[in-house]
């Protein structure tokens, strides 16, 4: 065997240890942070969108974290939304499985972290979203001068 | 150690190859960089680690605020399954060690 294979082999065996370490660690640590989604009760669709081809129901929470994603570029932290939606980890979760079920958002879930991305779907669900909220909250006056 | 990825050749530290493998075998499929130092040992070599995966083409990078995900992308799940055959080839994989 010639020394080359020989300090492969360690470096493998030193990888294999050290990962077979962290993944036993993480695992244990993940333990404690098993949040299972549970969707938010009494939704009621607010919103219909037409948008991919197809309509879209979405409710005032699902509403509510597409326009906190659309305003942070796109990619917001779980926590976040759930503090802007008043949801607590939990339903947040939920919520965000459903956007994903709907194919508007992509979840990136480590055990202590979770990150909400919109999809290209989502952006443009939400891009028609905040044009219909803004319309509905500042309607345009009759006689405006442009 | 010496990798070769769809016929091209990389060249990867024990740490490295240590990153690959916990991504592959954690069920969430993602790290945290403060996850990577646990394999790294300190917080600048974890930095490092994931750059130079990233530019390899092994991991994509998620940054939302401070916060950085990892994952492995087609190329480092490859790699990574190529770092797991090349150890049981060497009879360094044991079952019985797996966590």
């Amino acid at each position: 065997m010639s020394f080359e294979s020989i300090a492969e082999l360690y470096e493998l065996s030193r990888a294999i240890a050290r990962a077979f370490e962290v993944v036993k660690l993480l695992k244990k640590r993940a333990e404690k942070h098993i949040v299972e989604g549970v969707p938010p009760k009494r939704q009621y669709v607010r919103f219909r969108v037409a948008a991919g081809g197809k309509v879209i129901d979405l409710t005032e929470k699902q509403v509510a974290a597409l326009l906190v994603l659309s305003r942070t570029e796109g990619a917001e932290v779980l926590n976040a939304i759930a503090r802007s939606t008043g949801l607590n980890s939990k339903l947040a979760l939920g919520l965000a499985l459903q956007l994903k079920a709907m194919g508007l958002v992509n979840l990136i879930i480590t055990p202590q972290r979770k990150i909400v991305m919109l999809t290209p779907l989502g952006q443009e669900v939400a891009k028609k979203v905040e044009e219909m909220v803004t319309e509905t909250a500042f309607p345009p006056e009759e006689g405006e001068l442009i | 150690m010496k990798l070769t990825v769809d016929d091209k050749m990389y060249e990867l530290d024990w740490k490295e190859a240590a990153v690959l493998l916990v991504l592959r075998l954690v069920d969430w499929h993602a790290l945290t960089l403060s996850d990577v130092e646990l394999v790294a040992g300190n917080y600048n070599r974890a930095v490092q680690l994931v750059e130079r995966l990233v530019k390899m083409g092994f991991l994509k990078e998620f940054k939302v605020r401070k916060l950085r995900i990892y994952a492995l992308t087609e190329l480092g799940e490859r790699a990574a399954d190529e770092v797991r055959r090349k150890a049981e080839e060497a009879g360094l994989w044991k079952a019985g060690l797996l966590p």
